[in-house]
Formats: structure tokens, sequence, C-alpha cells
């Protein structure tokens, strides 16, 4: 079903929440999908149900409070998923790692697959994560459709 | 007695880009009760403060809150320089002045934006973050970055406008004011957002006095409060009066913050207008010591920081009261007896930054 | 500057605010500093443009009365206070109970407060 895996590949629904840090990198998230930027001309749409999404995109840093709620996030989306860290913050804790309620970086709560270090991301960077874990998250359904295939003569 | 639900409301919902949770307690569709539910964002930035430089606290308090970053830095710089005693060149005054109205500008167009998405008006919403774009071009070419800029320090500027700077302002604000007059009339007349707005999220003036509203907030409930008449920066040489509204409800709020955002453009103006000559950067030496408040006005209202220092290499005490905290009361004042549906929308007419109220 | 301080002492505390919230001021914050043996208040006050500022000291046991009958909207900093230095407050009316901006998972308990959270042997923060 190739044609599923591209159609899809051109068509990733967004899941942002944002954990903490300053927002500026969310505001930086909401005006890449506006006029000037236009993520929706890559088929992107943001949407608010986790049980929608492919790709997550954390920005800020964990903290004790919000790292629950990202994991719920994470766990409530369907497989394959692909989840990109935007924003120092959200790959190391930034400014703020030395903060006594955080988790330094958002790989301590969820497994991250994109890193993007910038103190407010650029919305250019922003969109070059996204298309590259539209990327990703193509090949990752690939390789899960031939483990999928595959499992049953292992098993045997 | 009717039977009561509690929702929750937030923390990811797709109306904010920020976590903050309500318990909201309803009877059929009516509030009763609003509870809030804050730390989703707290990063303890006061305890950071005294562990740091206090110069690169500087760089923290820019980290406050992303939308306001300018202004966070303005008010830290002036607190710093009050308890050593320095005095700004006139020039870099007016050049903070300038930021921080093309800051207050993007963070209105910013919330116009997100009010228009909350009602469901698409369009608007692409329209003013285009126009807002326009904002952002401006910043970036007079402060060298789109969000975290740096370009206010401890003693001055990093940065000078040169004359060619100046122009590219006046000819972009020319921009901007012909798209916000295209925008003007649908958030004032449209009857969309009319029926949304008129009415819903009521604030009497004697209840935001007493719950310490601030800000449009205040303004949109006919106190005619604005810090900037302190005259901090160069704001006591440009000649500007506080916008009121008196319909106390979302309607009012909203106006209050389109019609500000043509002050602001009339204030760039101004400060370019009469922008002296000179040096934009004095040297800093020494350590700050004594307790100092500073107040300045913020795009969402009245920000108070005190602070401590004793000599140190760090500042004793940072405490840092941002406006949407204390437009907190008001809220949970405003959101009883709404209907559910209207809720989202009361509580973005604050402006709610939620990294900032948690810091 | 800090300036317009009245220091007054903490049982004058409601009838003082009794009295500025009869002239209209608004309440703008509650400041605490950790000093030697306890802590240093500052109660931010404001009537336009010009501020009030009452400031008492408390000991680390002592209690402070909550002002929520006169400001309702102390119950924020009130509730900052606690969370954030552990000052113990009198009938507070919305009681977070160290849960405002702290959830439970934070490793320290007040922490613009180290040198109490030392002295009653919580976890105190690195250096
Ligand atoms: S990386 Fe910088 S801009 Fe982004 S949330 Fe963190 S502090 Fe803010």
């Amino acid at each position: 079903m190739a044609w599923v895996s591209s159609a899809r590949k051109r068509s990733p629904w967004l899941l942002h929440y944002e954990t903490g840090g300053c927002n500026g990198c969310a505001i930086e998230f909401v005006a890449a999908l506006t006029p000037l930027y236009d993520l929706e001309r890559f088929g992107m749409l943001n949407t608010g149900n986790p049980k929608h999404a492919d790709i997550l995109v954390v920005t800020g840093c964990v903290n004790a409070r919000s790292g629950r709620v990202l994991r719920n996030l994470y766990e409530q989306m369907s497989e394959p998923k692909v989840v990109v860290a935007v924003g120092v913050c959200a790959c190391t804790g930034g400014i703020f790692h030395d903060g006594y309620n955080l988790a330094p970086g958002a790989d301590k709560v969820v497994p991250v697959d994109l890193y993007l270090p910038n103190c407010a991301a650029r919305p250019e960077a922003i969109i070059d994560a996204l298309l590259t874990a539209a990327d990703l998250l193509a090949e990752t359904r690939r390789r899960d459709q031939h483990a999928h295939q595959r499992a049953p003569d292992q098993q045997g | 007695m009717k039977r009561r639900t509690v929702i929750p409301f937030g923390p990811q919902h797709v109306v904010f880009p920020e976590p903050i949770q309500f318990r909201l307690i309803l009877e059929e569709e009516r509030v009763v009760d609003a509870i809030p539910a804050l730390g989703y964002m707290h990063r303890g930035i006061e305890q950071l403060a005294t562990v740091k430089d206090f110069t690169k606290t500087l760089y923290l308090a820019e980290r406050i809150c992303g939308i306001c970053s300018v202004m966070h830095t303005l008010a830290y710089a002036q607190a710093i320089e009050e308890l050593m005693g320095i005095e700004v060149p006139p020039r870099a005054k007016y050049l903070r002045t300038i930021w921080a109205e093309l800051g207050r500008l993007q963070s209105h167009l910013l919330w116009m934006g997100l009010a228009a998405d909350a009602i469901g008006y698409e369009s608007l919403f692409m329209q003013t973050w285009r126009a807002r774009e326009v904002v952002l071009e401006m910043i970036e070419f007079t402060e060298g970055s789109r969000i975290m800029t740096g370009s206010i320090t401890i003693g001055g500027t990093k940065r000078d406008l040169h004359a060619e700077s100046l122009e590219f302002l006046l000819h972009k604000l020319e921009h901007l004011e012909q798209a916000l007059n295209d925008i003007y009339p649908v958030f004032s007349d449209d009857p969309l957002i009319k029926q949304r707005t008129v009415g819903v999220g009521l604030l009497s003036k004697a209840d935001a006095i007493k719950l310490g509203a601030v800000g449009p907030t205040a303004r949109g409930s006919g106190i005619a409060e604005d810090m900037r008449l302190l005259g901090y920066a160069a704001y006591g040489e440009l000649d500007f009066q506080p916008v009121v509204e008196t319909s106390c409800d979302s309607y009012g709020r909203m106006l209050v913050r389109v019609k500000e955002c043509f002050q602001s453009i009339e204030l760039i103006r101004k400060a370019i207008a009469k922008l002296p000559p000179g040096e934009v950067l004095v040297k800093v030496k020494g350590r700050p010591e004594g307790e100092v408040i500073m107040r300045i006005e913020q795009p969402r209202g009245e920000l108070l920081y005190y602070l401590k220092a004793g000599g140190d290499k760090s500042l004793a005490r940072w405490r840092i009261r941002t406006p949407t905290l204390s437009n907190l009361p008001p809220l949970v004042h405003m959101v009883k007896g709404a209907r559910l549906a209207d809720v989202p929308l009361i509580t973005l007419s604050i402006d709610t930054c939620i990294a900032c109220v948690e810091r | 500057m800090l300036t317009n301080v009245r220091l007054i002492s903490k049982d004058d505390l409601l009838e003082t605010v009794q009295e500025l919230a009869r002239d209209n001021y608004r309440l703008l914050s509650i400041t605490a500093t950790e000093i030697a043996g306890g802590f240093d208040l500052i109660y931010h006050f404001a009537q336009g443009m010009t501020m009030l500022n009452l400031r008492f000291s408390i000991g680390y046991e002592q209690e402070v009365p909550s002002i929520t009958p006169f400001y309702f909207c102390a119950f924020v900093p009130e509730n900052e206070l606690k969370d954030f230095h552990g000052i113990k407050i009198a009938n507070l009316p919305i009681n977070y109970r160290q849960l405002f901006i702290l959830s439970e998972l934070t490793p320290v308990k007040t922490p613009l407060a180290p040198r109490a959270a030392a002295a009653s042997g919580t976890e105190v923060l690195p250096e």
C-alpha cells in the first residue's frame, strides 16, 4: 500500500504542546502556520486532538507538572508517531536548566526523534524540522509495516 | 438543587498556545464557579536569579515571556540602573521607547488573531497575523532577531538605529497602518464579533478596582490607568492619553487593544521625529545595592518588579508580579455566570500570558 | 527607589488594610524576603500612580492574617507566599495547600526560603 504511505507523508497532522519555557517558541510555531510561512501548503494541519495527530511538537522546558500531561498526550497518539523538540528549552532545558522544577529536556519524558535547538526557533527552522519529521514518519511507517509483515514467520 | 458537573478546561486546548487549567463547576450550561489550576509552566526564575550573576539575569528576564521580552528587559535594566545610579543617554531612552512600542504592537496583533480564532473567524485570524509579520519584520530589521532580541541592556541599548533603519521603520509603519485600517472596522462593527463579545464577561468599574484589574482589562472598564504616564524611558516627552472604553465587557477590552495599536504607531512616529543624537550606551561598573520598585506598562498591563540587592554578584530577591497574575481574580469573577461556550473567549479577553504568571 | 514605606506591626495589618480599602487603594502584590530568623513582608498598594508600601517582619513560626476580607484578590499572592516561602496564612478562603504553582512532584519545598527548608530538614537546593 505504497500510495497510502506517500499520501500520509503529504498530510501529517500536528499536535502542539507547550510544556513550559517562555512561549516564544510556541508563538513562532503558530506564526509558521500563518500566511507568510504557511505550513498548510505542505498539507500539515494543527489539531487539538492527540488521536488525530502524527507529529507531536514540544516547545518549552518540561516541568514537574506538565511532564505528566506530555506523557499522556504522547501515549494517546496512534502509532507511528514522531516527536519534535522545538527550542533549546525542549532539547536541554536551556537557560532554565538549573531550575528546581525542571526535567532537563523533553527526552527525559518522551522519546524525542528530532531536536531543533534555537532560542526562539525561527519559523523557517520549524518548517524545516517538520518536513524532516514528515520524511521520518514515512520511513517509520515503512519500517513498521515490514516488521509487521515479518512478524508472523518470526513467531513460527 | 440542580445537578452540578465539573469540567476540566485545559491544560491542552486549541484556543491557547499555552497550558492553563480551569476546573469549571457547571449547572447545566452556566458556570457557577471556576478554580484556576496553575503550575504547568513554572520554571523558578525568582530562585534562579538568586544564584545567577545579575548581568546574566537580564537574559533570564527576557525569557520570562516570549511575547513581552523587550519590556521585561526594559524593566529589569531600569531597575538595576536606578539601584546603581546610572544615567542612560537620551538617545537610548528613545530607542527603548520605539522597541517597547513595537513589542506592544506585535503583542496586541497576536492577541487580536487569537481572539478571532476563538470566535471562529479563521480568515480574520490569518489577516491579523499577516499584519503582525510586518511588525516582526521591523523588529528583526532594527533589533536583529524576531523574539529574543537582547537589544536593551543595562546602561543603554546594544544597537543604534541609522538613518536608513528609521526610513525603513516609517515606510513599514505606513503599510501597517493601512492593514490596521482594514482590520479595525471588522473588529468594531462585524455582527459576528459583536454577538460573541458584547455583554460577555462583564466587569464593572468598582469590581475592577476591588479585584485589582490592570492594563487593557482595567481600561476596558473605564479606569484611565496607564503606567506609561509615569514617564519612564521617553514616554514623559511624548504626549499621549490612555485609551479608555466604558462598556466593561469583552468588546470594550478588545476595542482598547485595537485602538492602542494606532496609538503605538503614533508614539513610534513621534519618537522617531524627536530622536536625539548621541551615544547609546554608558559603561557600567560596580554592583547594585539597595531596594527598588519598578512599574512599567506591558501590553497586558502593569508589571511590578521588586529588587533587593546587597552588593553581591547576584540579587538577594527579585519579585516579579506580572499583569496576568493580577488579572486572574477578575477573570474568575467574569467566568462565573457565563455560558460554557463563552469561557474560552472570556479567558482570552484578559489576554492571558501563562508564562508570565508562573515564571 | 523604594519610597512611601509605612512601617507597621503585624497586629495593625488588618486595620490598616481596611482603611486603605475604604480609600479605594488597589492591592498590587505582596512580597516576602527571607531574612535572618524570619521573613520581611511588604504589601504593595497603589492609588493611581502613587504607591504605598506596608512593611513588617515576622518570625518563621508566626502566622499572618489573610487580607482577603478586604481584598479578595489577595488570595493569589497569599497562596504564593505559602508556596514559595512556607509562610502560614490564617483564614485563607481559597487554599491550595502549597500546590498553587508548585506541584507534588517538585523536588524542593519552599524554594525561596532555603534557610527555613534547611532548618526543617527538607531537601535543599543544590548550590
Ligand atoms: S527556547 Fe528560548 S524562546 Fe523557546 S521557549 Fe525556551 S526560552 Fe523561550
